[in-house]
């Protein structure tokens, strides 16, 4: 009886072992001949010739209206799989360690993500011709990816809950003592986006944790998702916010629609508003056929292209590019930071773990 | 695994030969192989690499924020699972054994708490008590407080998990106390015990296995539950360890996200030892005696006190909630007033209308669930055999094997799928296969742990006679032992296609074009700031769904208990 128990066991593991092997031994040998130290640059293609798949994340009827109007040129050619930024950078992470990325293109989250995947080697340099357009502030990445749009951390207020003289004109009002229990700000553990908000404010008070200890001690309240916090404000849970503006417009334009006043506003503060970018990137991959490699190229110029950057725009998002109008809401006055990616990138882990241990309670 | 077992008159032809191999081959694929690549990939050992270490087990145990959560998982799941167990295991009692009036109306209103989605009731449950709730608008208006109640901490999420997980205990006990012996009951009543007295020594003692069995997987469901946690123990920065898990994942750590489920299946894998330890040595009997009914307690003076007290609170668990939802799908913004100005149907619309993919996304939820369903409970039912029937040493590892997905997150559960299935050749990675099989595996628990407690209670005199009257062992399985097993099979079916239906980070990380399912829809529009209300709208028709279910299982399992 022992005996059975042992060799079901066994049987287990060795399963586990043979069906990780396989794929193992294949990169294995993959890795001699290109004698690289890409972990998992994959050497098979899943996807069909003449259509690509791409992972994206972004409100669903823009993505719908982009696809619609790329197919319209193109044909049905597109794979969309909408998923949020946070399911977007777990599954391509997942991917990636699994075996190797499935999507031909990915875009949205913001650029941490793509800087990762970049120096796993993971990301097929790409020059668009549109990229010329493009704000030199909002070049970066050596063509490995290119951001193709902004948003603006900002905070968003509760227009029934806030007086006019309480309305939030710097970041450092919100540590005031009658912003005790109002402020919500998503989790930068929790949340990518919310990383990069962390960054911004760190950088904003030169890398001093003190504005973030003193939300703390002015009992800020967490959310998992930015949008949730938009929500708390929304529903009177909580007075402010911070988060990113798109998401504010959409809510505001969606209340409209329906014939609400919305509740909400946005105060644009004044030592800046956080830009925060959306990266669009193609996967490499040696096997995609060159038909689907073009593909790849003529979809990314679409999305940089004027006319992809006025769909965005309709949904909030601030344009790249030099020529292009700031999306209605977004006053023109308005400063941005730009955030010091390289440096947040190098210190992510300790943002998060900083965060994290300021914001635990025992 | 059946052939393994070796009582000298358990002869298998070959047929039932092959079907047990068949079983077992589909538990090792479904459930134990991405289990084996979850710990594995933990450890260092993965597709890329063989550098088997413990470091990340280190590194988790050495933060002190991995304690704390620690320390808060297992807090929150004593409490749930103690509050749930009174709660269900009360009502449970008062309803199958007293003559509690409006019992239909009370059973009803407990299934409808389960199907109210867990994340839902938080929200409702905020704003009833939350800051800017109508509890805390009351009591600042009279004066009673001038801070209001803070809502968001572990009791908060305590709270509300109790009351998404109580029906589950009450659906289990139900069915227990239904098929437990009443004889025995009233020999204590008639050698002079009191009601007390017999509650605690005859009708408790006898159907502890399935308390024990139902409070294991509370207990393990709490462990494994973010949504909720997110919701009331995020605001106020109460880390467990699933929002380790989430950061980790966050961070792109993936070997940490592994480790740290690692340390939850540790915990659960604890709790599951203790569990087995408390049953050892312990003979249950329970007879199947349908044609006695039971003698229901008069409730006398009681009764009053009784029912308005049941009635509150199931107000408070069910048509709160409910009412909530059900309003504000047909508000044009959560928490507006109730006015017919207010009214709209634009949620409804918003779903079909806007969203391409609605129709197919409920139509893929509905068969994935349905499908899952029955295969979890073919296969639960079988683990659940194997672990109480034969005398394979590992039998007990094997039903541990079978519930780990109840002691992880629906994420780290995608994150195993994509690890065990994405190389070819045995790739179901972007089918909908991977869907379905990550279903089975996720509903499995809920089949075990249905039938786990009935089939402990079970006699074995009774399959002994059946054998001895000359049935064949198939044969006394199909007509004694099923018809004992056959509510918990329906409970565990019903539970499980309710899950399919309303899980989200499972199919959002698994799906590919054309395998939508509802859950990818309520994740986008939640994501697309659609609001609350479009979101409530989705979830009445995961409600009505789950309704239809539960009526078409329950006059099915009725035709096929008759038929036998």
């Amino acid at each position: 009886m022992r005996k059975s128990t042992g060799v079901f066991w066994s049987l287990i593991l060795a399963l586990a072992l043979l069906f990780s092997g396989c794929a193992g031994q294949q990169a294995a040998s993959d890795n001699e001949n290109k004698a690289s130290e890409n972990q998992a640059v994959t050497q098979v293609y899943s996807g069909e010739e003449g259509r690509i798949t791409i992972y994206l994340s972004g409100p669903e009827q823009m993505l719908a209206d982009l696809e619609n109007a790329f197919e319209q040129e193109r044909g049905d050619v597109l794979n969309i799989l909408p998923m949020g930024c946070g399911p977007l950078a777990q599954k391509v992470c997942t991917e990636a360690e699994a075996g190797g990325i499935q999507a031909d293109v990915i875009w949205g989250a913001e650029p941490l993500l793509y800087m990762n995947l970049r120096e796993k080697g993971l990301l097929q340099q790409y020059t668009s011709p549109e990229a010329e357009a493009i704000k030199p502030e909002y070049k970066m990445g050596d063509n490995y990816y290119t951001l193709c749009n902004a948003r603006y951390g900002v905070i968003v207020y509760n227009r029934e809950k806030v007086a006019a003289e309480e309305i939030p004109s710097f970041w450092a009002d919100l540590t005031k003592s009658n912003w005790k229990g109002r402020v919500a700000i998503a989790d930068a553990g929790q949340s990518a986006m919310a990383l990069a908000l962390t960054a911004g404010l760190l950088q904003i008070n030169d890398g001093s944790w003190e504005y973030l200890q003193s939300l703390k001690d002015n009992r800020v309240i967490l959310t998992k998702q930015n949008n949730q916090a938009v929500e708390m404000v929304s529903t009177g849970e909580a007075d402010a916010a911070i988060v990113p503006h798109d998401g504010v417009l959409r809510a505001i334009k969606s209340d409209k629609k329906k014939g609400i006043d919305s509740s909400l506003a946005i105060a644009w503060p004044e030592e800046g508003a956080i830009s925060v970018q959306r990266p669009i990137a193609i996967i490499a991959n040696e096997a995609r056929p060159d038909a689907n490699n073009e593909l790849c190229q003529e979809f990314i110029n679409f999305v940089l292209a004027p006319s992809g950057q006025q769909i965005a725009a309709k949904y909030g998002f601030v344009s790249v590019r030099n020529d292009q109008e700031l999306p209605a809401g977004v006053p023109n006055k308005v400063q941005a930071i730009t955030l010091d990616w390289e440096n947040a990138s190098a210190n992510d882990d300790e943002i998060r773990e900083n965060f994290e241990k300021i914001m635990t309670e025992l | 695994m059946l052939d393994l077992i070796k009582t000298k008159e358990c002869k298998f032809n070959s047929w039932q030969l092959l079907m047990g191999g068949l079983v077992a081959l589909i538990l090792i694929l479904v459930v134990l192989y991405p289990l084996a690549v979850l710990l594995l990939y933990s450890l260092g050992v993965s597709v890329h690499s063989f550098d088997f270490s413990l470091v990340k087990y280190w590194d988790a145990f050495s933060d002190i924020k991995t304690i704390i959560s620690i320390k808060n998982t297992l807090y929150i799941a004593t409490g749930v699972t103690l509050m749930a167990g009174l709660l269900g295991g009360g009502l449970a009692w008062l309803i199958s054994r007293t003559d509690l009036p409006g019992k239909r109306i009370f059973r009803v209103l407990i299934f409808l708490a389960f199907v109210i989605p867990s994340y839902i009731l938080a929200v409702a449950w905020i704003e009833l008590f939350g800051r800017n709730g109508f509890f805390n608008r009351i009591m600042k208006e009279w004066h009673f407080i001038d801070e209001p109640i803070n809502i968001y901490s572990l009791e908060g999420i305590i709270i509300i998990m109790a009351i998404h997980l109580f029906p589950l205990v009450f659906m289990s006990l139900s069915s227990a106390l239904k098929m437990s012996d009443i004889s025995l009951e009233k020999a204590s009543r008639l050698a002079g015990a009191g009601r007390l007295r017999t509650l605690l020594s005859i009708t408790v003692p006898l159907i502890m296995p399935s308390i024990l069995s139902i409070g294991l997987l509370v207990f393990q469901q709490t462990m494994a539950c973010f949504g909720v946690a997110a919701v009331i123990g995020l605001p106020s920065g109460k880390y467990i360890l699933t929002t380790r898990i989430y950061s980790a994942l966050n961070g792109l750590d993936l070997p940490m996200a592994t480790a740290s489920s690692g340390i939850l299946l540790l915990c659960s894998g604890l709790v599951f030892i203790l569990h087995n330890i408390s049953l050892r040595k312990k003979r249950y009997i329970h007879v199947n005696s349908r044609s006695q009914t039971p003698e229901l307690i008069p409730l006398g003076r009681w009764k009053i006190p009784v029912v308005s007290g049941v009635a509150g609170i199931l107000t408070l668990t069910t048509l709160i909630p409910l009412g909530t939802l059900i309003f504000s799908s047909f508000l044009k913004k959560w928490g507006m007033e109730l006015s017919l100005e207010n009214f709209t149907l634009i949620n409804y619309r918003a779903i079909f209308m806007e969203q391409a993919t609605a129709v197919r996304a409920i139509r893929n939820s509905i068969c994935f669930g349905a499908g899952a369903a029955s295969i979890a409970a073919v296969l639960g039912a079988t683990v659940v055999f194997i672990s109480n029937k034969t005398r394979l040493k590992s039998r007990k590892a094997i039903e541990f094997a079978a519930t780990w997905p109840l002691a992880v997150p629906g994420t780290v559960m995608a994150v195993a799928a994509t690890l065990a299935w994405i190389n070819p050749p045995f790739k179901l990675y972007a089918t909908p296969w991977i869907i379905i099989i990550t279903y089975v595996a996720a509903c499995l628990p809920f089949a075990v742990r249905n039938v786990n407690g009935l089939m402990q209670e079970m006699d074995p005199v009774l399959e002994n006679a059946a054998r001895i009257s000359g049935a064949s062992r198939f044969q006394s399985y199909q007509d004694i032992t099923l018809p004992v097993i056959m509510p918990g099979i329906r409970t565990g079916w019903i539970m499980s296609f309710l899950m399919a239906l309303r899980e989200i980070p499972i199919s959002i990380m698994l799906y590919s074009v054309g395998s939508e399912t509802i859950g990818v829809l309520m994740f986008n529009m939640r994501s697309d700031s659609g609001g609350l209300e479009t979101i409530s709208a989705l979830a009445v028709l995961v409600i009505l769904l789950t309704v239809i279910g539960n009526v078409l299982i329950e006059k099915f399992g009725k035709s096929r208990m008759e038929g036998s």
